[in-house]
């Protein structure tokens, strides 16, 4: 079921009791959980919060919690699902999940009190009606039992009455198309509105909501553009609400130090990865959108950079330097500059708007750079980390004193989108991405350098999107664009298991995925050991020795 | 030169100003004979004065030694004082700051003297901390009103079950974050099972 009033049946409902919340481990649901927090805090509500990322650790915490906590809180995970069925919880127990993943399991939304939810449903998302998916059990068990007893009892000669074939056929056609809906609700997996947004729509109706809730805000929607986990369109619409807040908290407060003033600015930004932490030259080469539009893994395109730069009117040696140390006055034309020259060099839309924060002098982050920092945070730490120090990290990086450890996380970042690039190019300079007819695959080798920063899900995404996209701009296949892409990588190289992800083709313009059910299908089909509990079912976990037939299996279905 | 041990000793105290440097004693001790044996000089340059001044009516050119000599015994007391002194001040904030039970690192720097001034400082103390009230209040907490009532923690190693005043249960695991009332997490700091974020 759906919470009508955040106020009342979540908020209020919770004073004075002890809640634990389970958070998913990426970068929406921290900002999600900071926000919730913080809100708790106001009330005093105890909380303990627990690391999840996949349904495996959501069913250890479960049963290791569930003796003393009466109160779940689920933050981007269990939405998916039925949680019911999966935890077998007792009666008494309430869950209340915000969750940005997509479709929301029909169980959950029609259960009656044990599952709430504090999304709102989407217009657009057409779940199947009550009537249409449930049916009374007793009267179908009846059935059923009859059924049965007519079969084992040779009843053969009995003739059955005019009356129960028509029920029969009812049924039948009842079933089929309750199928049918089910299939159609859950044929695409996707991303809704980011959760933190949603926490800070309630701060805000609770009037509790202030500039550094906001600024989780904007990071969270930051991080689903990044990942392309929405539309365009549906960012501008989100970060024009967002800029009003943002207006309006501003002339709110009442902080005139500019020492301590903390202010969040509205300006456009370029899709070049850290530039600002960055130097001019790396930043234009290993970003996604320049590699691409300018092919820069080819000799052609390293040279169009220098072409690029010198059209600019940007000496090599400033080009060279940390942005921060260039000549002022070039510093100020880069953004203009870069623009005037986007036609000539097909770097079209590389603008878009986004937000800034700035806390003194020396504080000064932009929003994309903050996902980065938090991406290679979480993602990219040496492996000896555990995921809930890591997790701690990333929640301290987004407090406003700890400096020195965004810095050292956006150094971190630039070596991402450096093994990205290089990995891309490696793969288009021999040839591995390859056409298996439906779709494309590119396999991740285990020695391959950088196998295990790939074997995480945001990495492993951005790592797809690059390829895909860098595959269609270099093929001949007029074809090319409408095909969806598969990437293994090594997940745990004991258990000889690989994680796979697929996303949609290029030519989609929704980012709906498909995947989630053809991977179940194709793994039903052909009967291998498959480890779907991700709770984005784009992703899979198999064993690499069952790869080849398990791509053969979906080429079939897929055709 | 006279003092000039007593002035080391001084020295010491104040280069360490958190904590307690070992008691010295053989400083204190060498302090103490160099008193004694100014003293002795004194004495016998004071009587060998009375003597003379009796007998003419002129300076004494022992005059300045003399005086000399009591003010570098004077000073050496001083010294001795304020060494003596400065560290039972430590040792009072210390009682405030640790409870009664000192930690044992800082215990082996103690002198007798000191651990029997401390014992005695708190049986005084608890004595006067059970009179107030009716079932006594302990003055040693919270010596700076706390922020807010509840904290939020991380637990810092895999600590089991956990039982509040109020009867919850907590599962604490390394890495979890919690939410407290500050009150049932002040020992658990202390401990070092929790790490208070601020």
């Amino acid at each position: 079921m759906f919470v009508e009033d955040f106020k009342t049946d979540f908020y209020e409902f919770l004073a004075g009791k002890r809640v634990f919340l389970m958070v998913h481990y990426d970068i929406d649901s921290i900002c999600a959980c900071k926000i919730l927090q913080s809100l708790l805090k106001y009330r005093n509500i105890l909380y303990t919060v627990a690391v999840i990322q996949r349904l495996e650790d959501l069913k250890r915490a479960y049963v290791e919690n569930c003796e003393d906590v009466q109160y779940f809180i689920l933050l981007n995970c269990g939405g998916t699902i039925d949680i019911v069925e999966e935890l077998e919880p007792e009666e008494e127990k309430v869950f209340f999940i915000l969750d940005s993943h997509r479709p929301i399991d029909v169980c959950n939304i029609y259960s009656t009190d044990q599952v709430r939810l504090l999304t709102r449903p989407e217009e657009d998302a057409l779940v199947p009606e009550f009537n249409d998916i449930f049916r009374d059990q007793s009267e179908s068990e009846n059935e059923s039992d009859s059924d049965s007893d007519n079969e084992g009892r040779a009843s053969k000669r009995r003739r059955l009455g005019e009356e129960a074939i028509l029920k029969r056929r009812e049924n039948r056609l009842w079933e089929e198309n309750r199928n049918k809906l089910l299939f159609e609700y859950s044929q695409f997996t996707y991303y809704a509105r980011a959760s933190a947004i949603f926490m800070f729509e309630y701060a805000w109706k609770l009037n509790k909501e202030d500039k550094d809730l906001l600024w989780l805000a904007i990071i969270a929607l930051t991080e689903q553009l990044i990942f392309g986990k929405i539309e365009h369109t549906q960012y501008i619409l989100e970060m024009e609400a967002l800029r009003a807040h943002c207006t309006r908290l501003q002339h709110k407060s009442n902080d005139t130090d500019v020492l301590t003033s903390l202010k969040i600015l509205f300006e456009k930004d370029l899709r070049l990865t850290l530039y600002r932490h960055w130097t001019v030259e790396h930043s234009l080469k290993y970003s996604m959108f320049t590699a691409i539009r300018m092919k820069l893994w080819t000799l052609k395109g390293d040279k169009k950079i220098h072409e690029l730069l010198a059209d600019m009117g940007l000496p090599l040696a400033q080009s060279r330097q940390h942005f921060k140390s260039m000549d002022l006055q070039l510093r100020k034309e880069f953004h203009s500059s870069l623009e005037k020259l986007s036609e000539k060099y097909g770097l079209q839309d590389i603008e878009f708007t986004s937000f800034i924060l700035q806390y003194g002098y020396q504080h000064k982050y932009c929003a994309s750079d903050i996902v980065f920092a938090l991406i290679a945070i979480l993602e990219a730490s040496p492996r000896d980390k555990k995921p809930e120090e890591l997790f701690n990290l990333a929640l301290d990086c987004l407090s406003r004193n700890k400096k020195e450890i965004i810095d050292n996380a956006i150094e971190k970042a630039k070596i991402v989108a450096k093994s990205l690039f290089k990995t891309v190019q490696n793969a288009l300079d021999m040839k591995q991405i390859i056409n298996a007819g439906p779709f494309v695959y590119y396999i991740v080798q285990e020695g391959c350098l950088d196998w295990y920063m790939f074997s995480h899900q945001h990495i492993l995404l951005l790592l797809s999107q690059f390829v895909l996209k860098a595959y269609v701009s270099m093929s001949r296949n007029k074809k090319a664009s409408t095909l969806p892409l598969i990437i293994s990588v090594p997940k745990n190289i004991e258990n000889g298991t690989c994680i796979l992800i697929g996303i949609p083709p290029v030519c989609e313009t929704s980012p709906r995925n498909f995947f989630g059910k053809a991977f179940e299908q194709a793994a039903e089909k052909m009967n291998c050991e498959a480890n779907c509990d991700y709770f984005d079912t784009s992703y899979i976990e198999i064993y690499s020795k069952d790869r080849t037939r398990f791509f053969d299996a979906l080429a079939a279905l897929l055709n | 030169m006279f003092a000039e041990k007593a002035c080391s000793l001084i020295k010491e105290l104040s280069r360490c100003e958190e904590g307690l440097p070992p008691y010295n004693i053989e400083l204190v001790k060498e302090v103490c004979t160099e008193i004694k044996q100014l003293h002795e000089q004194n004495k016998e340059d004071g009587a060998i004065v009375a003597n003379e001044s009796e007998i003419a009516g002129n300076v004494n050119p022992l005059y300045p030694t003399l005086r000399i000599g009591s003010a570098a015994v004077k000073r050496n007391i001083r010294c001795l004082l304020a060494y003596h002194y400065n560290r039972l001040r430590t040792l009072r904030t210390m009682r405030w700051q640790f409870g009664s039970i000192l930690p044992p690192d800082i215990k082996t720097n103690l002198s007798s003297d000191e651990i029997d001034w401390f014992s005695k400082y708190s049986s005084c103390l608890g004595k006067y901390m059970r009179s107030i009230g009716e079932d006594g209040l302990n003055l040693c907490l919270d010596l700076r009103p706390p922020k807010s009532l509840y904290i939020e923690v991380k637990c810092l190693i895999d600590y089991g079950k956990f039982e509040l005043s109020d009867g919850t249960v907590l599962l604490l695991k390394k890495d979890s974050r919690h939410y407290l009332p500050r009150s049932e997490c002040e020992e658990l700091i202390t401990q070092g099972v929790f790490h208070h974020i601020v």
